[in-house]
């Protein structure tokens, strides 16, 4: 008389491979929340470095003045 | 049989990978803090960073000095631009992403506070005024750094007020009046559990020179007055004088006579090179003319001449984020004057000069040099033209505090005046706007209730 209580082994070891391959693909594939708020990829993360513009006569002078006083104040 | 096995395994399956990370608020791999050596941990990594000289945002460190520096007018920009930032404008994305660093200080302070208040051991009270004197400290800065220069009577922008720890705040800005009012608040609380010992590194006294200077900046002329008389009154923070002021500003860890506060007190190895390499990047621009100018005079006599910079205008000084006692007496002349007192202002002007200039003549009120027509400040904090005096305890503070961070935020107290430099062909002008960082972009972008600084466009 077969014995009810204990499963054949053929049938338990299928069940075993089946368990397994059911924990192995839930935890691949289980929740993983992401904690970060939604971000776009177009958005800027800086500001726009203000332009320079192009020096005058009277600007150029004043700078060759400077360097000028400094170089005579260091010899 | 078979059934129950089969049922109960995968019952078992379903609790082993069922999702609950969205359930948990605890941030992975990190500790939550409970006992008070735990909370404390938490102040300590940003004392730890003040001490080693890392520190850019409380005290600060000679890296923040140079960059504040190289947007004022102590050195040169237009006689070798050098290895520093050429001005202001060069630097707008890094002194917004500064304003994330400022709230990690505070949210830490902020976790302190709400959890260990009313723990009453010794630990959690010098925490917790650790706590409320960094974030002080923060807000301090961010004032300077973020919001306009004090007008009176104008409505102006402050800053977030940020008192507990929630991701999900969306805080607007408040005024500048209130902001100022709540940093005044929180150092005040850290001076009322009057901490003598250096534990935490910042003793009640430094929040008071902290307190003096928010108020300094906030044009509390009586405040100032009252706090920095009372820190005088303490013979460690009174003027060094001429035979030991070398030693005091030189020394590279060394806590000398006058100093309330420093960064940078431990001799750590890890930062030397870098300390070394902005050094050398500052001795790449040369200190101006207008600078060399004030010294003239004394030249022989000063003692300040002979360690700021060497005859090829390189600097020379130690730079290490501090507040001392020349600061205070410097505070003290000026809100005297904007008292109309002006026998404690130049009093107080004379006691700095006689522990710097030696055999110096004292001011009178007669014997003031006229004011010069040349200098970029043209008119004073309440908006009023400078007079001999005011331009004397300008030019007296601007020679003092050389090197030290302070002339940009003189600058910008003083009218915000325009500047420019030739850099690579172009001019560049440090507009108004530029005296005021824009605030972290992503905060902005993210929270519609955070109103931007003017100027600043993405």
């Amino acid at each position: 008389m077969k014995n009810n209580i204990l499963p054949d082994k053929k049938i338990l070891r299928r069940e075993i491979k089946g368990i397994i391959m059911i924990v192995l693909l839930a935890v691949c594939h289980s929740c993983d929340y992401n904690e970060l708020p939604p971000k776009t990829d177009d958005a800027s993360t800086g500001y726009r470095l203000p332009k320079g513009e192009v020096p005058t006569a009277a600007d150029l002078d004043t700078q060759t003045a400077l360097k000028k006083e400094y170089n005579d104040a260091v010899k | 049989m078979k059934k129950l096995i089969r049922n109960s395994s995968l019952l078992i399956i379903v609790f082993l990978v069922s999702c609950s990370d969205y359930l948990s608020v605890t941030p992975q791999g990190k500790v939550i803090p409970e006992t008070d050596e735990e909370f404390a941990s938490l102040i300590h990594r940003h004392i730890n960073n003040i001490e080693g000289g890392d520190d850019m945002f409380v005290i600060g460190n000679f890296e923040s000095i140079i960059q504040y520096e190289s947007f004022a007018d102590n050195f040169d920009a237009n006689v070798k631009v050098g290895s520093i930032p050429a001005y202001a404008g060069d630097k707008i994305n890094s002194r917004q992403y500064n304003f994330r660093s400022y709230f990690e200080i505070i949210r830490d302070c902020n976790i302190v506070i709400e959890n260990i208040l009313y723990r009453g051991t010794e630990l959690s009270d010098k925490t917790c005024a650790a706590a409320y004197a960094l974030k002080g400290i923060c807000y301090y800065n961010m004032i300077r750094e973020y919001c306009e220069a004090c007008e009176p009577g104008k409505d102006q922008l402050g800053l977030p007020i940020v008192d507990h720890f929630n991701m999900e705040d969306m805080p607007s800005r408040e005024s500048l009046a209130k902001t100022i009012e709540h940093t005044a608040e929180w150092l005040n609380r850290s001076i009322a559990y009057d901490i003598k010992d250096r534990f935490f590194l910042i003793t009640a006294d430094a929040s008071k020179a902290y307190l003096a200077r928010l108020k300094f900046w906030a044009g509390d002329w009586s405040g100032v007055v009252t706090l920095c008389e009372e820190l005088l009154t303490n013979a460690d923070y009174q003027l060094a004088d001429i035979a030991t002021y070398q030693d005091m500003i030189q020394s590279k860890n060394g806590w000398g006579k006058e100093i309330i506060i420093r960064s940078h007190i431990n001799n750590n190895s890890d930062i030397d090179w870098y300390y070394a390499s902005y050094i050398k990047d500052l001795k790449t621009r040369p200190v101006s003319a207008a600078l060399a100018g004030l010294f003239e005079d004394d030249k022989e006599n000063d003692i300040r001449y002979a360690i700021s910079y060497d005859k090829k205008r390189q600097n020379l000084k130690n730079l290490s984020g501090k507040v001392r006692g020349s600061e205070l007496v410097l505070m003290l002349a000026e809100s005297y004057y904007h008292l109309n007192d002006y026998d404690n202002a130049i009093d107080r002007l004379n006691y700095l000069r006689r522990n710097r200039i030696k055999d110096v003549e004292d001011y009178t009120l007669e014997t003031l040099p006229e004011t010069d027509e040349t200098s970029l400040i043209k008119n004073d904090a309440k908006g009023n033209p400078l007079t001999p005096l005011l331009t004397a305890i300008f030019n007296e503070r601007r020679k003092e505090l050389y090197a030290e961070g302070d002339r940009w935020f003189e600058l910008k107290r003083n009218g915000c005046p325009e500047m420019w430099v030739i850099n690579n062909g172009l001019k560049y002008t440090t507009h108004k706007y530029l005296y005021t960082a824009p605030l972290y972009k992503g905060d902005v972008d993210l929270n519609k209730n955070l109103i931007q600084n003017e100027g600043y466009t993405d």
